[in-house]
C-alpha cells in the first residue's frame, strides 16, 4: 500500500484559519494481523458526515460538516469545520466490501487486507 | 492564524486564556461560545478514553489534561507502523474562569472525540473584584 498527500476540498477554509492541511485528518497506518489499519483523527465528526468512496485504487475519505452555528457568539474559534478530504492509495483490486470502517471517540478506523491474493497477476514469458 | 490571535485577544478580556509556552496549536483545538449564562468549551480530543481525561479547577484556572493510556504506548513500540502522524502522550491546557466558580457548577461530557465543558459566566465576581483606585484631591 502506498500513501499519498491529501487533497483539501476547501483550501479557502484552511487559508482563512492559517492552518496547514497537515493539521487535519492526521492518520496512523499500521499492519495488524494481515490487515492494514488506518486510523484517522476526526474529532466532533458524526458518522453521517463522513463519506467513503473507492476509485481507481484510491480510497477517498471526505467530511462534510455544517460550518459555525448561526446566531452563536464565539469567543474562541480554533476548531476546523467545513469540507475536507484525503486520499489513501490502496492499490487496484479492492472493492468496497473489502474495507471495514468504524467510528469511535473521534477516530475513524479503516481495516482492509494487506494483499488481495486472488488479484495477483502473473505475467507469462513468451 | 491571524484570525485566531485576534479572537484570542478578544477572549482574553473576560476569560483570560493561558497556555504553556510550547503549546502545539494543532492539539486540543478549542471553541468557546456563549450560551445563555454559560461559556461552553468544545475541545478536540480524538481517541481518548473518558478516564484518560482529567479536568481540575484551581485558583480560578480550569485545567484539562489528557494522557493516552499505557496500552497505546506499548503498541507504539511494535514497529509495525507505516505512517505515524498522530500525537501520543500527555497534553494539558488551562483556561482562566475566575475564582468565583466552584467545581460543582462545571459540567463536562465526552462524545465523538470532543470534550464539552459548561462553565457559568462569572460576571458578578469580575465586577465585585474590580478595584477602584481613588484619586485624591491634594
Amino acid at each position: 500500500m502506498y500513501y499519498t498527500t491529501r487533497n483539501s476540498l476547501n483550501s479557502l477554509l484552511n487559508e482563512a484559519f492559517g492552518y496547514e492541511t497537515t493539521n487535519m485528518m492526521r492518520s496512523d497506518i499500521k499492519k495488524e494481523d494481515g490487515n492494514y489499519v488506518v486510523e484517522i483523527e476526526m474529532p466532533g465528526v458524526k458518522k453521517e458526515e463522513i463519506s467513503l468512496s473507492l476509485e481507481k485504487g484510491y480510497l477517498n475519505v471526505a467530511v462534510k460538516q455544517a460550518k459555525k452555528q448561526e446566531g452563536v457568539e464565539y469567543v474562541l474559534n480554533e476548531r476546523i469545520k467545513g469540507e475536507y478530504s484525503r486520499n489513501y492509495y490502496l492499490g487496484d483490486g479492492f472493492v468496497e466490501e473489502d474495507i471495514r470502517a468504524s467510528l469511535s471517540d473521534g477516530i475513524l478506523r479503516l481495516v482492509f487486507p494487506q494483499v488481495k491474493k486472488a488479484e495477483k497477476k502473473v505475467i507469462s514469458i513468451d | 492564524m491571524r484570525n485566531m490571535l485576534t479572537r484570542r485577544n478578544v477572549f482574553d478580556d473576560l476569560f483570560d486564556m493561558s497556555m504553556f509556552h510550547d503549546f502545539d496549536s494543532r492539539l486540543m483545538r478549542t471553541d468557546v461560545k456563549e450560551v445563555d449564562n454559560n461559556y461552553v468549551l468544545e475541545m478536540d480530543l480524538p481517541g481518548f478514553d473518558k478516564k484518560d481525561i482529567e479536568i481540575s479547577l484551581e485558583k480560578g484556572y480550569l485545567n484539562v489534561s489528557a494522557t493516552h493510556s499505557t496500552a497505546n504506548e506499548e503498541k507504539e513500540d511494535d514497529g509495525r507502523y507505516i505512517i505515524r502522524e498522530r500525537s501520543y502522550g500527555s497534553y494539558s491546557r488551562s483556561f482562566y474562569v475566575g475564582e468565583g466558580v466552584s467545581d460543582d457548577q462545571i459540567k463536562a461530557s465526552y462524545t465523538n472525540g470532543t470534550l464539552s465543558i459548561t462553565v457559568p459566566k462569572n460576571r458578578n465576581e469580575v465586577i465585585e473584584n474590580k478595584k477602584v483606585i481613588q484619586i485624591e484631591n491634594l
